[in-house]
């Protein structure tokens, strides 16, 4: 019987090896993602005689296969025997890393760096570093491509000497023929920059660099702008001026005539300075950002456009005003409107270091002017980052300028875009203060609770809500309850509808008082609107206050003793409203003539769940 | 099984437990769709049994009363979808009424149909669904809802189901007997509103005849009767709609069917409407959507929208409609 | 746990693969040269591979009789298309045999011409013509000319194709492939593998004789191109290799009217595929490509007309009955919208009653 237990166990096992050579690529696929069951099954020992092996002529498979393969094979040296077996997973992996399909390599080359990180010093001599050297050799240069991902963390482990071959091997990679295998080498550059000391950085990697620098495919080229940032960051700021090759080579970035490689370091910008030297900074850097803010390209000009106060944050104000200024204000009426979109996340970041004055100089007018863009993104960009503006010129300044504007976006033709201002609105509140509010926004945020597109009603009632919260419930009860109940009036029911999804939001921030003298009464009269929505949603309205009336105590409101931490003594008064204003209505509409109205008002009355425990 | 509450006796007008599970499932599952996550083949099956058994009993011209609003073709443009009921309110909150062409052409035929006719389910007075020329076995196999099945559920059972209950779908809807609602037009074969309720609408829509003119017919410029170039159903004149409007009691057709590039044109010095409701329809055409929002008074607004942005969604991933390359 | 009996997976082992290519070996080493442009041209190249499944969809349904059709189309990729791309590469096809025939057709006293198809993917005109009973093949020349990609692929298709390979070689004689697998050349036949942007400083294709009265085709191909590179094109032949005496007539199809809400749909969502369709702003109208034809010397006629304005007026009601028969074409709005983004133009320079003057006779759509 324990045999048969046993097999019983090892069935599917029996399975899986069946599955790993089947013809359906799927069930192959399978078994390889539960390779360690197999391993386990099979023990350390022939897992590395037979199941490795095995492995090893699984290279002829379809890339899918390869890469679940190339994946597990990096948490596999537990199932070998532990570290101290790990140099037997290199095989396969190397065979991995030559294949043809990309991802299948980067899988490999993966795994080969976690196996790497557990190999010891000898294995790695024994067994890494050989591989390292094969793979950056061979004659194919799929294995090369992989091979520059590969040296990093041999080196940390290697003697002196064998990190001399290295290095002298890495050479040979960003000299290669064939431009992907450049192209990797000069990707792979930067973090193997980070492994070595100053003086090898000088005298090693920077030839390196300048090769790589001055290649004929802009798609390598391309990649020496991170390699830059390396060295720069690997050699001391006050040396850097010995070193004038570093800065040609910047130069020759700066300028390169494929814009790709304009779009990089317009990309990096903010890296690049400050990895070098000061001087480097207000010489060259200030003049070539001008330059590519200027750029034909456009994906230059937007990559340069999120740049801007990450730049301008590192050099002096007098700079930014007599040099910068004038260029990144012509962005702001680029034919892109991607250039315009990025412009407008970043140009508020350039009012902290404007400061007031010339913030109000040079800013607002661009904010002005793409408020009305013809993009909504670019107008959304703006509004969305104000408070950093507001934090300079503070809010009276801001709302005078821009209100108008605002109040026009307010009414825009994109409904996402009224939404985006409607969010606005509470910040805008708590800033400019209840008085000017009630002047000047009052009449807008009532308006939304009229538009015709539902989300935007759904939304005003949401900032009523906040609006409450900022100044709350005394300012609500003169100036938002009695316009929300109005809307109860309506002969739209979409609109009437409104009323009772406002009542349903504001709940928590209402007072006793309220609910009893403003919200109950006009629910008393929608109870029996002639539209079944309408009822049904009062019922869904009445199911919030019996829920607030149950907590509410006699003075205050729910959010107030949430944020007090506190619970109250709930009033009487309200248990009360329940009982004789909410139930008896309830009751009505559960006796209603239509199916919707019945259902909710049963719901509401809490009635379904005794229902549910009576019923068979 | 059928929740029919409404029928029962007033002692036990409100809603069993029973009831309340039915319910439940059918919001788990109007949930998971509204996230447009695909029912599964014995969920169909489920909906659809239960969702015939709501519209058989439906007339061919439905009474809707108002307010509700209107809408035309969706086309498995479920992002779209979406986007209008969140423009016109959620069901049931919003009554609605829709004119067929739900699946075909759009990559989410499925989860659009399935949403439709759950909500038609779970709230049965709240939403009205009219059977379009696409709501056909044959017009699908064409236009890509069955071969949309075939890739979701590997087999053609739920494109069986659906095309088995598009059959039992009503064909036209009357509003507080003034707005006449249908997917495509009128039929020489139809005279009044007793003649469309006479129809035996239980079958795949014939090539021609008056019910196959309800799906298929356009209001044109030309007067009288003319042939139209979609090779089914006919174009109808001014004289046409005049003469129907007059001796039926109507004071508008609201009708859907063609793509229009405002997303509602009025026709016929307003006798006829037509209504779109998908944007930038086959993501190539674009057209604003439409939809018409009639109140209790049978005011009316238009309200149009654009697509639904689609952000988070990676480029790449979305098909493009085909061109001539 | 153990697992004695499990058998030693080494038994297992295969011994050769799995049919996929081992992978050191295979494909090219890089693309050195061309950077930032190989991508840009594998979009374009692809492009074909629409044409024709949109083409064999037509063909499977009626709208086109080609028997070639199955043959050059890459297998597996079988799609019946919707009935308004059907319909419009009906109209496509048929439009552009029509000008090609009264070409050929036209004054006998020119024993031979020449067609020159730019991009020509795996188009199979030539085909059609070398076995049609009613032209007679040894009089004409006819020259492909795509990215090598494009006539390799080509010619593998047309060597795993008997019937193709009967029609050359009983209408064309001998037939010759390069060793690169890239080029045909035959006595009626060539195909060349080329660049059209390099064709400016390529040798002159073998083959062409300068002095034949010429027809020039873009279907899609020009509009790829940079508006100076396109004309550099058509330049190339009008005023480089072929002296002007020599009758030339070009035929254009391409999209137009990219500034609507349904051109501006299609240039995004074409941009989305990568596709980008560089010289249709330069000619966004009828009346611009009339003015392209007439600006690069072909002055003797021009005329254009959208897709729509063809079906309505050059399928006869006939015809228009039986395609319409084919297929129930439900969308009549969006086929009207996507037919006129769709033009063909032509233009040609000659002499008073030469070889294009039958082109008159085609009638074009004022604007």
């Amino acid at each position: 019987m324990e045999g048969q237990g046993e097999n019983d166990e090892l069935y599917p096992i029996a399975v899986l090896i069946d599955e790993l050579k089947h013809d359906d690529v799927l069930l192959r696929l399978n078994a390889i993602h539960r390779l360690s069951t197999i391993a386990l099954a099979l023990g350390p020992e022939r897992t590395r005689e037979e199941l490795i092996p095995f492995l090893d002529d699984s290279v002829e498979d379809e890339d899918e296969v390869l890469t679940a393969l190339s994946e597990e094979l990096g948490n596999f040296i537990e199932y070998v025997g532990g570290p101290e077996y790990g140099h037997v997973l290199l095989s396969p992996l190397e065979n991995l890393a030559a294949i043809e399909e990309p991802l299948v390599r980067e899988k490999a080359v993966e795994s080969l760096n976690k196996i790497g990180e557990q190999l010891s010093e000898k294995q790695i001599e024994e067994n890494f570093i050989p591989m390292v050297l094969r793979l950056s050799k061979a004659d194919w240069f799929t294995s090369k491509v992989s091979a520059t991902g590969l040296y990093c963390v041999p080196y940390r482990k290697a003697s002196p000497s064998s990190q001399q071959t290295l290095r002298q091997y890495y050479g040979g990679l960003v000299h290669d023929d064939t431009p992907m295998v450049r192209r990797q080498s000069g990707n792979n550059l930067a973090k193997f920059i980070k492994e070595l000391n100053t003086q090898i950085v000088i005298e090693e990697m920077i030839p390196l660099f300048q090769h790589l620098a001055t290649d004929e495919q802009d798609s390598v080229r391309l990649l020496t702008v991170d390699v830059l940032i390396s060295i720069a960051e690997e050699i001391p700021k006050e040396q850097q001026p010995s070193h004038g090759v570093l800065l040609t080579s910047l130069r020759n970035l700066f300028e390169d005539k494929s814009w790709r490689v304009r779009y990089m370091v317009a990309d990096r910008y903010e890296k690049i300075a400050k990895a070098v030297h000061e001087e480097v900074v207000t010489r060259d850097m200030v003049p070539s950002f001008v330059k590519l803010l200027k750029d034909t390209e456009a994906e230059v000009r937007t990559a340069i456009a999120g740049q801007i106060p990450g730049f301008c944050n590192l050099i002096d104000r007098d700079t930014l005003l007599n040099e910068i200024m004038t260029s990144v204000e012509d962005l702001v009426s680029d034919p892109s409107q991607h250039v315009r979109a990025a412009l407008g996340t970043q140009i508020s970041g350039l009012a902290p270091i404007l400061g007031k004055e010339e913030t109000i100089a040079h800013l607002l007018p661009m904010f002005l002017q793409m408020l009305k863009d013809e993009f909504p993104d670019v107008r959304l960009h703006i509004i969305s980052k104000l408070e950093l503006v507001n934090k300079v010129i503070g809010i009276d300044l801001l709302s005078q300028s821009l209100l108008p504007a605002i109040v026009q976006l307010a009414e825009d033709k994109q409904w996402r875009v009224r939404l985006a201002i409607i969010e606005y609105i509470p910040l805008l509140a708590s800033q400019l203060g209840v008085k000017f509010f009630d002047e000047q926004l009052s009449e807008l945020c009532m308006g939304w609770l009229g538009d015709t597109v539902f989300s935007i009603r759904e939304a005003a009632t949401q900032n009523l809500r906040k609006l409450t919260e900022v100044f709350g419930v005394d300012w609500a009860k003169g100036s938002i309850i009695p316009k929300v109940m109005g809307m109860g009036q309506h002969t739209n029911y979409l609109y009437r509808m409104t009323t009772c999804f406002a009542i349903s939001t504001l709940a928590p921030v209402v007072s006793l008082d309220i609910i009893e003298n403003s919200i109950l009464p006009i629910l008393d009269r929608l109870v029996s609107d002639e539209i079944p929505n309408i009822r049904f949603n009062v019922a869904k309205s009445y199911a919030v206050l019996i829920d607030t009336l149950r907590r509410l105590p006699t003075e205050g409101t729910l959010t107030d003793l949430e944020k007090a931490g506190k619970t109250a003594t709930p009033s009487p008064r309200g248990q009360d409203l329940i009982q004789q204003r909410i139930l008896p209505s309830l009751e009505k509409l559960q006796e209603d003539e239509d199916v919707d109205v019945r259902y909710f008002a049963t719901t509401a009355a809490g009635g379904h769940e005794e229902v549910m425990q009576t019923s068979p | 099984m059928i929740v029919d509450i409404t029928s029962r006796p007033d002692n036990q007008s409100k809603p069993r437990g029973s009831d309340y599970q039915h319910i439940r499932n059918l919001d788990a599952l109007i949930d998971q769709l509204s996230n447009c996550i695909t029912l599964s083949e014995d969920d169909i099956e489920r909906l659809c049994d239960q969702a015939r058994e709501v519209v058989q009993d439906e007339s061919n011209v439905q009474p809707v009363s108002s307010p509700v609003t209107v809408c035309g073709d969706i086309h498995g443009q479920y992002h779209d979808l979406i986007e209008l009921f969140r423009i016109s309110g959620p069901c049931p909150d919003t009554n609605y009424l829709f004119m067929g062409d739900y699946v075909d052409r759009g990559y989410h035929s499925v989860e659009s149909v399935s949403l439709l006719v759950a909500l038609k389910v779970r709230y049965p007075k709240r939403i009205t669904i009219l059977r379009g020329n696409h709501e056909s076995r044959q017009i699908t196999q064409v236009y890509g809802f069955y071969d949309e099945c075939l890739r979701k559920y590997g087999n053609a059972r739920v494109w069986t189901l659906f095309t088995d209950l598009f059959d039992y779908l009503p064909l036209t809807a009357l509003i507080d007997n003034r707005i006449f609602c249908l997917h495509g037009g009128l039929s020489p074969s139809i005279d009044t509103l007793d003649h469309v309720r006479k129809v035996d609408r239980v079958h795949e829509p014939p090539h021609e005849g008056p019910m196959c003119d309800l799906l298929w017919s356009d209001p044109d410029d030309r007067y009288g009767w003319g042939i139209s170039p979609r090779g089914a159903g006919y174009t109808f004149g001014k004289d046409i709609s005049d003469a129907f409007n007059h001796n039926n009691g109507l004071s508008l057709i609201a009708r859907a069917h063609q793509m229009v590039m405002d997303g509602y044109l009025w026709s016929h010095d307003r006798n006829v409407v037509t209504v779109f409701s998908a944007p930038n329809y086959c993501y190539r055409c674009g057209n604003l959507a439409a939809i018409l929002e009639v109140d209790e008074k049978l005011n009316y607004q238009f309200i149009q929208f654009d697509p639904s942005p689609r952000t988070g969604e990676p480029t790449m991933h979305r098909r493009t409609p085909d061109y001539f390359l | 746990m153990s697992a004695s009996h499990i058998p030693n997976l080494n038994t297992l082992r295969r011994g050769g693969g799995r049919g996929r290519f081992r992978s050191r070996g295979g494909g090219q080493p890089g693309d050195a040269g061309h950077g930032s442009h190989g991508a840009k041209d594998r979009v374009v190249q692809g492009t074909d591979n629409d044409a024709s499944v949109s083409r064999l969809s037509a063909v499977n349904l009626g709208y086109l009789d080609d028997v070639f059709a199955p043959a050059l189309t890459p297998p597996g990729m079988e799609v019946r298309r919707l009935p308004i791309i059907n319909r419009g590469t009906y109209v496509r096809t048929t439009t552009i045999d029509h000008l090609v025939t009264r070409f050929l057709s036209a004054h006998p006293s020119y024993p031979k011409k020449q067609i020159i198809s730019l991009g020509a993917g795996t188009d199979t005109r030539i085909f059609r013509l070398l076995s049609s009973p009613t032209y007679d093949a040894s009089n004409l020349v006819y020259h492909e000319i795509d990215f090598s990609v494009n006539t390799s692929a080509k010619i593998k298709l047309i060597r795993a194709a008997p019937l193709i390979q009967r029609v050359l070689s009983s209408s064309s004689g001998d037939v010759e492939i390069s060793p690169t697998n890239d080029a045909l050349h035959s006595p009626s036949y060539h195909l060349h593998p080329l660049d059209l942007r390099s064709l400016p400083t390529s040798p002159v294709l073998p083959g062409l004789d300068p002095t034949l009265p010429t027809l020039l085709l873009s279907e899609c191909c020009l509009v790829y191109l940079t508006p100076g590179e396109a004309s550099s094109v058509v330049r190339h032949f009008t005023e480089t290799i072929f002296p002007a005496t020599t009758p030339v007539g070009l035929v254009l199809y391409e999209p137009i009217r990219p500034d609507d809400a349904f051109g501006r749909t299609m240039v995004a969502n074409l941009a989305t595929r990568g596709i980008q369709l560089q010289t249709l702003q330069e000619y966004a109208s009828l009346e611009a490509q009339r003015r392209r034809l007439r600006e690069l010397g072909l002055d003797r006629g021009q005329a254009a007309a959208d897709v729509d304005f063809i079906w309505d007026r050059w399928v006869n009601e006939r015809e228009k009955e039986r395609v319409a028969g084919l297929e129930m074409l439900d969308e009549m709005e969006e086929w009207r919208l996507l037919a006129r983004h769709y033009c063909v133009a032509w233009g040609w320079r000659d002499t008073p009653g030469g070889v294009f003057e039958g082109w008159r006779e085609m009638e074009g759509q004022e604007e």
